[in-house]
């Protein structure tokens, strides 16, 4: 018993390792349930008419990959298998190479060109404030050239969609607090729906916008993408991940009623010999 | 054997372990990589480089060692540059050097008027880097104070309307008490109750009490969150009714916690310790999320590990 309370951390690493490593290779399969946050996101451009225009802006940079990658992947097919178009752009400047590559990688799949269906915009210095407002005046004014060097003047995509007011869908995946100044800004200044992709730090301090309404929904961590992809029918890396969670909730939720049992069975031996010395 | 010759031999061991499965990779084909059928040796030492980054970063879980550190250092750095990089081809070297610089360096080129106005900002940002002289460090305090009044003046009003006027707004709204929210209403103000007297007392009633309390609010929310149970209208009009209560009730004890002019006691010390439970359960709902995050970015490097570079999955 003692040398169970007195286990050395490493070795919890390394169960959680060999627990995650075998959930990984070698998955279960477990039901997903959509929660109602993120399915109010796909409903939403489920219902969106062909030609519609969202806008995605990708704030996070490639730490946060492994949560927010797959949210990005699985809202940008979901856009391109319905004839959406899509803008991205990020805050983030370490995040703007892996946004770019991620619009450019899945207009491909679905034959999309850039400039026509998608634009990534990239990186905007300047205060997000005064950038969003920038793009509620005008998208080409804002960014005046995508990170290829086009211009994005004489871009089709930018023929009807002048600003964010133009936009039909707002959705903002972050890695940090973005999403408070794109509902600030954004959302709230023009009217526009908006909805929230986000690691799962991130989520908790997200539902208070919920509840008011100022985000429609909301795919929060790799549970969210899963979700999501469950609901394109796409499964994909959120999917994947599923078991490997599970299997980590499991081992942690284990350690935990192991460690509390040690810990009260101590707690007991303790006051026993303290009555047995008082007596 | 010393404690020294140990990790020198668990390194020596990790390292020959990597080089091996490395090799076997080549040997079995899986190396190098091919894009469109062509050796592409770019993304396979990429893929080796970023399986030993990612080694060495989880060699701190062993213990804290030289090789952590430097590929920590590493990270920041790479981290630092790209950042330089970006901001500097994508907005200042299109926007700045080559609007208004490059123009002026060049005498057969005139500067566009509109881009005249330019030198605005870059002059304030020069002034800005005078805060690294101690002797010119107050011209600095003008960009800053033109900044901090220009982002007061455009933040305050969007603020208050989206983070203060928007919550009060939907914290006070109708609710409709039918009988099963009256009912659910005094399950949850017992379990309240129960939770501060609890809180306010020590023994074993204590804990029994807190036990039961905790059980009962997982009972609700497990309910709650029942798809078969909201898709009766009455049921899910009543959980509605107590979410909306719950959440006025949450605010208003939070903010007596916050209260810091009267001493807590009698009502203002029960309402405290109320907030007191609604306080520990967001910090324990984010926690949890923090976990789950957690794991989400190592099953992100294990499913890299297994599937991109030892090709596994």
């Amino acid at each position: 018993m003692r040398k169970a309370r007195e286990l050395d951390v490493r070795w919890v690493f390394l169960a959680l390792a060999a627990a995650l490593t075998l959930a990984v290779r070698f998955p279960f399969s477990q039901p997903i349930t959509p929660s109602p946050a993120v399915k109010a996101v796909y409903d939403y451009i489920e219902a969106l008419p062909e030609g519609s225009t969202i806008l995605i802006a990708t704030d996070y940079d490639p730490q946060a990959r492994a949560e927010v990658v797959p949210i990005t992947q699985a809202l940008l097919r979901h856009a391109f298998s319905r004839g959406i178009r899509v803008i991205g752009m990020t805050f983030w400047p370490d995040g703007a190479p892996l946004g770019a590559r991620l619009f450019r990688d899945i207009g491909d799949e679905y034959g999309k060109t850039s400039g026509v269906d998608y634009v990534y915009l990239g990186y905007k210095f300047g205060g997000m404030a005064q950038v969003i407002t920038n793009m509620g005046e005008s998208f080409t004014s804002a960014f005046p050239a995508d990170p290829e060097g086009n211009r994005t003047a004489t871009m089709p995509v930018f023929e009807e969609v002048r600003n964010l007011r133009s936009v039909d869908y707002l959705i903002d995946i972050a890695a940090g607090e973005t999403v408070t100044a794109w509902v600030m800004y954004g959302a709230d200044k023009y009217r526009i729906p908006m909805a929230a992709g986000c690691t799962a730090v991130v989520g908790p301090d997200l539902y208070v916008f919920m509840n008011t309404g100022q985000l429609n929904g909301l795919i929060a961590g790799l549970r969210g993408a899963a979700d999501y992809e469950v609901l394109i029918g796409s499964p994909d890396l959120g999917v994947r991940g599923m078991p490997a969670q599970s299997a980590a909730h499991g081992m942690i939720v284990l350690f935990v009623i192991v460690a509390n049992v040690l810990y009260f069975r101590k707690r007991l031996s303790l006051r026993s010999r303290r009555q047995a010395e008082r007596d | 054997m010393t404690e020294k010759d140990k990790n020198t031999l668990i390194l020596a061991v990790c390292v020959a372990v990597f080089i091996g499965a490395n090799i076997v990779l080549f040997i079995t084909g899986h190396f190098p990589s091919r894009t469109g059928g062509v050796p592409d040796w770019g993304q396979t030492l990429g893929l080796m480089a970023a399986a030993l980054m990612s080694f060495a970063m989880f060699s701190f879980l062993y213990r804290d060692n030289p090789i952590f550190r430097a590929v920590e250092n590493l990270f920041v750095g790479l981290g630092l540059g790209v950042t330089l990089y970006v901001m500097w081809y994508l907005n200042l070297k299109p926007e700045v050097y080559d609007r208004l610089i490059s123009p002026m360096l060049d005498p057969s080129v005139d500067v566009p008027g509109a881009d005249l106005v330019l030198i605005i900002p870059v002059l304030m940002g020069v002034m800005m880097l005078t805060r690294l002289s101690g002797r010119h460090g107050w011209i600095s305090r003008y960009p800053i104070a033109f900044l901090v009044g220009y982002g007061s003046g455009f933040s305050i009003q969007p603020m208050i309307h989206s983070l203060i006027l928007k919550q009060v707004e939907k914290t006070i709204v109708p609710v409709q008490m039918s009988a099963a929210a009256w009912g659910l209403c005094a399950l949850v103000a017992v379990v309240a109750v129960l939770g501060a007297y609890a809180a306010s007392k020590g023994g074993r009633l204590a804990v029994g009490l807190k036990i039961a309390a905790a059980a009962v609010a997982l009972a609700y929310v497990i309910a709650a969150n029942t798809p078969s149970l909201n898709a009766r209208p009455q049921l899910a009009e009543a959980f509605r009714a107590v979410d909306l209560l719950l959440i006025v009730l949450g605010v208003l004890c939070v903010l007596c916690y916050f209260f810091f002019s009267a001493e807590h006691k009698g009502a203002l010390g029960a309402a405290s310790r109320v907030g007191i439970i609604f306080l520990m359960v967001a910090f324990g709902a984010t926690f949890g999320y923090t976990v789950m995050a957690r794991e989400s970015l190592v099953i992100g490097r294990i499913q890299f590990l297994l599937g991109d570079w030892l090709g596994l999955l």
